[in-house]
């Protein structure tokens, strides 16, 4: 085959909980800055949330944004937000919900706003819609004028449907946080589901923070995207967590933060895997795909990026925080074909000196077994690693015979 | 020794083989409707007919949330009471005024024996409603246990009437729900404007009073011509009408409608043999008056009465326009819906802008996949191209069990399956990790793979059902548009666990089989 393209490192030896005083001030400016963004400058609510009346047209030609701004406002609703929208023949109009004292008469003002509009801009039919029209004029005998401006979108949501919508995102969020803790409490130990609780809710911040700072338009389709984010992140989050319990149970005499460090530097590789791919199908929604989901795709980008960052910076930390210690887990009879990489690993990471190791074998195994040094653990004088080691010494031979016959 | 057994290959080509079953009637045209509106498929016979539905804002249409205005109901309710209860009454010869309100009927008898004798009356026709007395006036009001019936009646009505309307246009496949106790949903593809069918169109005919002068105070209406270029000509003012509150006939009489286009455009209806004979009494007793015909409030024609029309049929003239005609006959045939509704929300996507979607969605589908395959491939080699194998697979089981399962395909949808493609290789990477360990570790290639699964297992199990738990939570919560994201994520998390688990380690299976390799190439 060709050669294999390496792009993360095999045997990386990353010190993350090194960093962790670091990481965390991140992660909490982070939050604290996402939080007063929005505090002071609050988010751009799409009209889901405020309600509001949008039109998304396509004219016949080329348009001046601001004359279609004055048009739409002599027709006397108000000033309308009025935006380019993909290409110069394109305009994406938002009124706000009328000022009513009644929900009747809100309705009301919506409906002659639509008709208002629909009298400037007489509508272009298609489709159905076409045929209707066409069908009815051909049995009145009268020519059918179709109208020049595509209504590619309409939407109006009032604003008691836009409260309403409100918090049942806001419902739907926190209860899928909820779940999601309460999953992981289940299957781990409870550091594990707060730490996986902070974090998440650290990725959910922070999107939020996002929006407000680049004041992307805050819909249903974003809070689609936190969820989607917090399912993500989770994801990402538990691979790391299994693993590191994983390690525990196999090194639970080591120091919380090598072992974290070793389960970290494992998963590495294919967390960035999962992550680039995932970017790159990404990309290639943001690049192609409608213009509609672009914001959506955004959300979605930013939280691949942020929940792969809290994995590996703030929730592992956020163990050490909370006091995890590897001596919690029972030392669980590994897969002893495993646990010769792992010695390896643990070895080069902690750098024990070999001279130390030679005395320690020869006071525990003899002469006759200088190849087990490496498995033993330094500061474990009952490892029982010559044991566990005996089969894999008998493979390592068997494979090495062919090269020694040369 | 052999890592396959006969049944593996089987189960999964089955799995494979019904997923390409179910997907590839996608691949033909849509279902289209002929001139009789059966419909007409270009699917081949040996397929069935399974086809992905795509959502309102990838086919276009509208999306409509409406509310049932309770309190019209409430008020008609009351206007039954005092119609039917008055009427019963007098037939009874007990002597009695009433004067109706939009939550109560006062009615006022000539003393209290009266009032209690006409109590019993009324509490034989309407058992659920309030009745309290106060002398010689009982005041009859709408009861918990008669408004909950009125709110059901009423809804499915209006649901009901608002169906016939989309039917009577010929529109493919609406979707009409009634939604918590007072709301309706409806989504009708393909159409960008549904306003008309929501009106109530409550039509009635009264007798027009003269000016300022009636017969009785208590029962007339003020009632204007609408402020509107059709019947009113430029720089004219509205015209008050004073009308009697009692009608000569109303909408529920009207049997057919139709269009006049002979001298001028008309709107024409029949009425049915209790219409025909109220409208000819009440032409013939007001010969010389003026006849007012009053739509949903508004007076839309005022013609005087030359003579008594026997025939039942009425022609409303008002300076239509033939399409607006066609419109209102149409609409006035299937009658008036049972209270009021207003609009609460409102998402139209036309078709233009729809098929733009699928097809950039497609695009953007294409070239995430493309990318992927790249980079799995170059990333793992041989294991790579298999996960490839897997990941293609996954799309087509994805379309397959969307098309069984008649699920909708939306926007967010096809965002939801971009971002499977994504996502589906994260099994595989978990496990090839694992593999390359066990390789670096020394075992042999059959045995790094299977430790490799096995060590990998509960890691993406647990990953994938978490992701399920927040999808589950976006279906609950989500309107339209994002439960299909939520649907279409759920559904390619398990057919990629299927494809990463069981389709590539059996394909590396049968390549260690096969080959019996010394060493993985990963």
């Amino acid at each position: 085959m060709f050669p294999l393209i390496r792009l993360f490192p095999q045997n990386s030896n990353i010190d993350f909980l090194g960093l962790r005083r670091i990481t965390l001030v991140l992660s909490l400016v982070l939050i604290l800055g996402s939080v007063g963004m929005f505090l002071t400058r609050g988010l751009n609510l799409g009209i889901d949330f405020k309600g509001g009346l949008l039109f998304d047209l396509r004219f016949s030609e080329t348009i001046a944004i601001d004359t279609v701004k004055e048009d739409l406002t002599a027709l006397g609703f108000g000033t309308p937000e009025v935006q380019a929208f993909g290409s110069d023949r394109d305009a994406k109009v938002v009124f706000a919900t009328p000022n009513a004292p009644t929900e009747d008469e809100e309705i009301a003002q919506v409906t002659a706003i639509k008709q208002a509009v629909r009298g400037l801009y007489p509508p272009k039919l298609d489709g159905e819609d076409l045929e209707l029209a066409q069908a009815a004029a051909t049995e009145g005998d009268i020519e059918f004028v179709n109208g020049s401006v595509e209504y590619r979108r309409v939407e109006n949501v009032g604003s008691k449907i836009s409260g309403e919508l409100a918090q049942k995102g806001a419902l739907a969020t926190a209860l899928a946080l909820l779940a999601i803790a309460a999953y992981i409490w289940f299957r781990f130990e409870w550091q594990f589901a707060i730490a996986a609780l902070l974090a998440l809710s650290h990725d959910v911040i922070t999107t939020i923070g996002l929006f407000s700072v680049f004041q992307f338009t805050f819909d249903l389709p974003t809070v689609a995207a936190i969820l989607t984010i917090a399912g993500y992140s989770i994801n990402d989050t538990v691979v790391v967590f299994d693993r590191a319990r994983e390690e525990m149970r196999r090194y639970n005499e080591r120091p919380v933060m090598e072992v974290l460090n070793i389960a970290l530097n494992r998963t590495l590789s294919r967390t960035l895997m999962t992550s680039v791919t995932t970017l790159l199908a990404l990309l290639a929604l943001f690049a192609f795909g409608p213009l509609v989901i672009r914001d959506f795709t955004i959300a979605l980008m930013w939280g691949v990026v942020i929940g792969t960052y809290s994995s590996l910076f703030f929730a592992t930390p956020l163990l050490v925080v909370m006091g995890l210690s590897a001596r919690a887990f029972d030392k669980k009879i590994v897969d002893d074909d495993e646990d010769d990489y792992a010695a390896q690993l643990a070895a080069s990471v902690t750098q024990i000196d070999d001279d130390e190791i030679r005395a320690r074998v020869r006071t525990d195994g003899g002469e006759d077994r200088p190849i087990e040094a490496e498995m033993i653990f330094p500061d474990d004088p009952d490892n029982d690693g010559p044991v566990q080691g005996g089969r894999r010494r008998v493979r390592k031979t068997k494979k090495k015979r062919p090269l020694g016959r040369k | 020794m052999s890592y396959t057994r006969w049944w593996q290959p089987v189960l999964v080509g089955l799995v494979v083989l019904a997923g390409v079953y179910f997907a590839a009637p996608n691949l033909f045209p849509r279902t289209t409707y002929d001139d009789n509106n059966v419909a007409q498929s270009y699917v081949p016979a040996p397929f069935l007919q399974f086809q992905v539905n795509l959502g309102l804002d990838l086919q276009g249409g509208s999306y409509r949330l409406v509310r049932v205005d309770l309190d019209d109901a409430k008020a008609s309710y009351m206007q039954d009471v005092q119609r039917i209860g008055s009427n019963t009454l007098r037939d009874q010869g007990v002597a009695l005024r009433a004067i109706a309100s939009d939550t109560n009927v006062r009615f006022q008898f000539r003393d209290e024996t009266a009032m209690l004798g006409a109590r019993e009356i009324l509490r034989e026709q309407f058992p659920t409603a309030n009745y309290t007395d106060e002398g010689a006036v009982l005041t009859v009001g709408i009861g918990d246990e008669a408004f909950e019936v009125v709110k059901q009646e009423t809804v499915q009505s209006v649901r009901d009437t608002i169906e016939r309307r989309i039917d009577a246009f010929g529109l493919t496949e609406p979707s009409i729900r009634i939604q918590g106790e007072d709301r309706i949903l409806i989504e009708v593809p393909g159409v960008s404007n549904i306003d008309e069918y929501l009106e109530k169109l409550e039509l009635s005919i009264h007798i027009v009073s003269q000016a300022g002068a009636t017969r009785n105070p208590n029962e007339t209406l003020f009632m204007l011509l609408p402020d509107s270029d059709r019947v009113l000509a430029a720089g004219e003012q509205p015209v008050r009408y004073l009308i009697e509150r009692q009608e000569c006939v109303n909408g529920a009489d009207i049997q057919g409608t139709g269009v006049d286009a002979e001298r001028g455009i008309a709107v024409t209806f029949t009425l049915n043999s209790r219409g025909t004979k109220d409208f000819a009494n009440c032409t013939r007793d007001n010969i010389g008056e003026r006849l007012a015909i009053v739509l949903d409030g508004e007076v839309i024609s005022a013609p005087n009465v030359n003579e008594a029309i026997n025939t039942g049929a009425v022609q409303i003239t008002g300076g239509f326009e033939f399409t607006e005609a066609k419109t209102l006959a149409t609409l006035l045939g299937t009658g008036s819906l049972a209270a009021e509704v207003e609009s609460i929300e409102e998402r139209v996507v036309g078709p233009g802008l729809g098929a733009e979607s699928i097809r950039s969605g497609a695009i953007a589908c294409l070239v995430a996949m493309g990318l992927v395959l790249v980079f799995m491939a170059a990333s793992y080699g041989l294991l790579g191209l298999m996960a490839n194998v897997a990941l293609v697979v996954n799309l087509v089981l994805l379309l397959g069990l969307l098309s069984l399962f008649g699920a909708t395909l939306t926007l967010p949808g096809i965002a939801g399956i971009v971002l499977t493609v994504g996502m589906a290789v994260d099994a595989n990477v978990l496990v090839f990790e694992r593999v390359r360990e066990e390789a670096r570790a020394g075992l042999d290639p059959g045995d790094s793979v299977a430790s490799g699964y096995g060590a990998a297992f509960s890691t993406i199990l647990d990953a994938n059902l978490t992701t399920v738990i927040a999808a589950i939570l976006l279906a609950a919560f989500g309107t339209g548009p994002i439960q299909g994201f939520a649907i279409t994520l759920t559904m390619g998390i398990l057919t990629s666990m299927f494809t990463a688990l069981l389709l590539t380690r059996l394909l590396i299976n049968l390549w260690l089989d096969g080959f019996r390799p010394l060493k993985l190439p990963i």
